[in-house]
């Protein structure tokens, strides 16, 4: 990857939090379970640790601590993914230091239906933000 | 020269133009969401201010000095960070962007804003939507006249 490195392991039980916004959703998905852009990087990115809805978009650019109404989170392990045969990587930037990466084993193979399948199954129900503030 | 940054329509938001290089990725989350770029050997942030993992988003950008750069090169708090991109959007004219499905759909200047003007995402908000109502009048009058 050209953009951040890989700072350490994370562990089988850490909790890995996934921002998705039922509102807006991607082609129909409140949540991704597929890199958004594999020529960038081919993995798709969770958050450290199981953060609420505000703490999720509080690492995004430009968002104060509160969600808007919509926006929700689900949650994860991580070795619930690598049971799944995932690789998750820490990959912290500056401004995002909860970056975590999700990739296939083999991160140059193509991510396929079977893979966002597999990736689904590891969430649990997501937690909506109601009556944010924004 | 314009201190404003030259972008292409249809290009990526994190590498606005062909003549543009991303120098440092401070912020990604499925795609890079700030951070700092190079064209024509001047500097420039970029920052998403809306629609982070959506399929259409708003973005900014401001020339910076590289004093500045060295700044935010040497920042490692995200808050911190925060605190200097919105200082350098409230401080100059910047340019507004839309992007929708990662390409760059039409941009607008930011004129500088009073210490006490609204937040850069709402003066960025408020610029692209006039400059979609100056597009939309033309396109009817251009219409009208065929």
């Amino acid at each position: 990857m050209r953009w951040f490195g890989r700072h350490g392991k994370i562990a089988d039980d850490e909790v890995l939090t996934e921002y998705g916004d039922r509102d807006r959703p991607v082609k129909g998905k409140p949540f991704k379970d597929h890199p958004v852009r594999p020529d960038i990087k081919n993995a798709v990115s969770l958050m450290r640790g199981k953060l609420t809805v505000d703490e999720a978009v509080a690492n995004f650019p430009n968002r104060l601590a509160v969600a808007r109404e919509g926006e929700g989170v689900r949650y994860t392990t991580a070795g619930a993914l690598r049971e799944q045969e995932f690789r998750v990587e820490y990959t912290p930037s500056e401004w995002n230091p909860s970056h975590v990466s999700v990739e296939n084993l083999d991160a140059r193979r193509e991510w396929t239906d079977d893979d966002s399948a597999r990736f689904n199954e590891c969430f649990g129900e997501p937690e909506w933000k109601e009556g944010g503030d924004e | 020269m314009s201190d404003q940054i030259h972008l292409r329509i249809g290009a990526e938001p994190w590498r606005p133009a062909d003549t543009a290089k991303i120098d440092k990725v401070l912020n990604h989350y499925d795609i890079p969401l700030a951070g700092i770029i190079q064209q024509h050997r001047r500097y420039y942030i970029f920052e998403c201010l809306d629609g982070h993992a959506n399929e259409s988003n708003l973005w900014a950008y401001a020339e910076i000095t590289r004093q500045e750069r060295r700044q935010i090169l040497r920042t490692r708090d995200k808050q911190e960070l925060q605190k200097l991109f919105t200082s350098i959007l409230k401080s100059r004219s910047f340019t507004a962007a839309v992007a929708i499905d990662h390409g760059l759909e039409m941009a607008a200047v930011v004129e500088r804003q009073r210490d006490t003007g609204p937040a850069p995402v709402k003066a960025a908000s408020k610029a692209i939507t006039r400059k979609a109502e100056t597009v939309r009048a033309v396109n009817a009058l251009a219409a009208c006249c065929n």
